[in-house]
């Protein structure tokens, strides 16, 4: 499907989910180059969380560890390199799952987890209370990071490209409140990426300008929640992760947005 | 009824390798070679962030009727220098008091080697 098919099936099946008063009619797999999901809920619902590396005990009930998670559209497979590192599936009530991750050393890694020509990135996550400093939401190696900074940050969201140490980030002056979920969609176009145009970026459903800003040093690993050899894992919850390796116009930004925001 | 409860440890740097082997039985799953179930590099708390580790960490949710859960006390005075502390049930692990606080207690802190 092109680019622009799939872009006008998600914005017509976007359109008239709102118009019947949901949005489950739009999911990641309108995506063009859709690479690989996390999403507890469905992936539960489907029967697709193993506590073992072997895939013979599932984890469905609260509190149980994850070490791997099938994405439901692709397949793809992420793993979390122990069974220390097992973030734990959360029962948020309502239908609604996500993954605790410990800020100590859980994480999880995906081959299909990597940087790409254009791409985008949605996450929706809820800090833990107790966090400072920056911690790692999505690293790609070698190429960006989308990190928080919970507190004392002037950007609790930013999109790094380690290429040539530059940043681009979200210029967001409000702390995040550890007791809400936040949302951020972020798309690359190409053409140069410590430009900072050449970023989309949707904050809580808001498209915001992103902003070119200090240094910081190319990732050396790649995975959710954190990587291999970093101190900065994150602490807190999430209930999806989407990865494409494709750039997403804004209408498409809007469209994952408004689907993070319902998890 | 069983409860899950999360356990942070942390063992003397030299005795790494000896503590991945005792709790190895215990595992669910292997890990991916190279990959360490105390794989958090720890240092003194007064030196530099960078430092040569001197104690490695972990973080683990286990059940508190498993096999590792009991063997918790007996596995720790195996080996001298080792601590652990379960945080129980898990969802009141407190980063900040039950990591950060409780290694620094011991005298120890996160290396870290990169500004991020």
């Amino acid at each position: 499907m092109s680019l622009s098919g799939g872009l006008t099936a998600g914005l017509v099946a976007g359109l008239t989910s709102r118009a019947m008063g949901g949005v489950s009619a739009w999911n990641p797999s309108r995506l063009t180059g859709l690479a690989v999901t996390l999403l507890p809920a469905e992936s539960r619902s489907r029967g697709l969380l193993w506590q073992n590396t072997a895939e013979t005990v599932p984890a469905v009930a609260d509190g149980d560890p994850v070490r791997v998670a099938v994405c439901p559209y692709t397949g793809v497979k992420f793993t979390a390199p122990s069974d220390a590192a097992r973030p734990l599936l959360w029962d948020e009530g309502g239908g609604k799952w996500s993954l605790s991750f410990d800020g100590v050393d859980d994480y999880l890694s995906s081959p299909n987890v990597a940087a790409t020509g254009t791409q985008v990135v949605g996450v929706r996550f809820r800090n833990a209370s107790s966090v400072s400093g920056v911690r790692l939401l999505v690293s790609l190696k070698d190429r960006l990071e989308l990190a928080v900074l919970p507190t004392g940050g002037y950007r609790p969201l930013t999109w790094l490209y380690g290429g040539t140490n530059n940043t681009v980030g979200l210029a967001e002056s409000t702390a995040l409140d550890a007791g809400t979920y936040a949302t951020a969609v972020i798309s690359y176009a190409g053409g140069g990426p410590t430009v900072a145009a050449n970023y989309g970026v949707v904050w809580n459903g808001t498209e915001r300008t992103p902003t070119t800003g200090s240094n910081f040093g190319a990732p050396t690993g790649s995975g959710v929640g954190g990587r291999d050899g970093s101190a900065f894992f994150f602490a807190g919850r999430m209930p999806a992760v989407v990865v494409a390796d494709a750039s997403a116009d804004a209408a498409t930004r809007a469209l994952l947005s408004t689907y993070l925001g319902a998890l | 009824m069983a409860t899950r409860v999360y356990v942070v440890a942390r063992v003397p740097a030299a005795a790494r390798e000896t503590c991945e082997a005792l709790v190895n039985p215990y595992l669910a799953s292997p890990n991916e070679p190279g990959v360490y179930t105390f794989s958090v590099p720890l240092v003194p708390l007064a030196g530099a962030d960078n430092a040569e580790p001197t104690a490695y960490g972990v973080c683990s949710a286990i059940m508190d009727d498993s096999g590792l859960y009991q063997a918790l006390p007996a596995l720790s005075a195996a080996v001298p220098g080792t601590a652990y502390k379960v945080v129980s049930p898990f969802r009141t692990f407190d980063l900040a008091a039950d990591w950060t606080g409780w290694l620094a207690a011991g005298g120890l802190k996160v290396r870290q080697t990169v500004a991020l």
